[in-house]
């Protein structure tokens, strides 16, 4: 049994130094919902920001050129599902 | 770069440090350090006489001390580690230099 085990890297600069070639990422979009379900919507008002159809216009709702989802009519929104597996929103209007 | 600091050679041989990185490639790829590692543990389990020695050898850092009584063994067998180090540091001079302790 020796003395000294062989590490074959005892003078190599430390573990883990090397460098990394990733940490680069594009400025967040904040997609998503921005009226919630019940919730009052003016004509006009921004919906839902989406990139391609997670949720499908309804009524008194149209899709923009980039996929955003905005209320043609003020009134309540509701989301439903449509289909099998897809869900659209509505904007209810008010009485 | 590893330093390598040699005071006396051949029966006068005191001390041996061997300090750094050599820093040719990350760890786990750097060819120069593994040389320099398995001239030096080789080296020190080749030595018959440890208990004449003080005997370092750990991440980036090395020493063969003579406290004792050199046999002619241990002698040849320095003369070894220091002509491999020097065959190193001739070819690759950017990550390994030698240097000799001034006498006196």
């Amino acid at each position: 049994m020796m003395n000294f085990r062989l590490d074959i890297q005892l003078f190599a600069s430390k573990k883990g130094v090397g460098s990394t070639k990733n940490g680069r990422d594009s400025e967040s979009k904040r997609l998503g919902a921005k009226k919630a379900d019940g919730q009052f919507a003016l004509a006009g008002n921004i919906i839902y920001r989406q990139r391609g159809t997670k949720i499908y216009p309804g009524l008194n709702t149209k899709r923009g050129g980039d996929d955003t989802i905005f209320a043609t009519k003020s009134g309540i929104v509701k989301y439903e599902r449509w289909g099998k597996n897809r869900t659209r929103v509505n904007v209810i209007e008010a009485k | 770069m590893i330093i390598v600091k040699i005071d006396g050679e051949n029966k006068e041989f005191k001390s041996l440090i061997v300090r750094g990185h050599a820093g040719s490639d990350v760890h786990g790829q750097d060819l120069i350090c593994a040389g320099v590692s398995s001239v030096l543990t080789g080296g020190f389990n080749s030595i018959k006489e440890n208990q004449e020695f003080e005997m370092i050898l750990e991440n980036g850092y090395a020493l063969l001390k003579l406290k004792g009584k050199l046999t002619y063994h241990d002698e040849i067998v320095i003369e070894t580690i220091i002509t491999s180090l020097k065959t190193i540091a001739e070819s690759y001079p950017k990550n390994i230099k030698i240097e000799f302790m001034k006498k006196g």
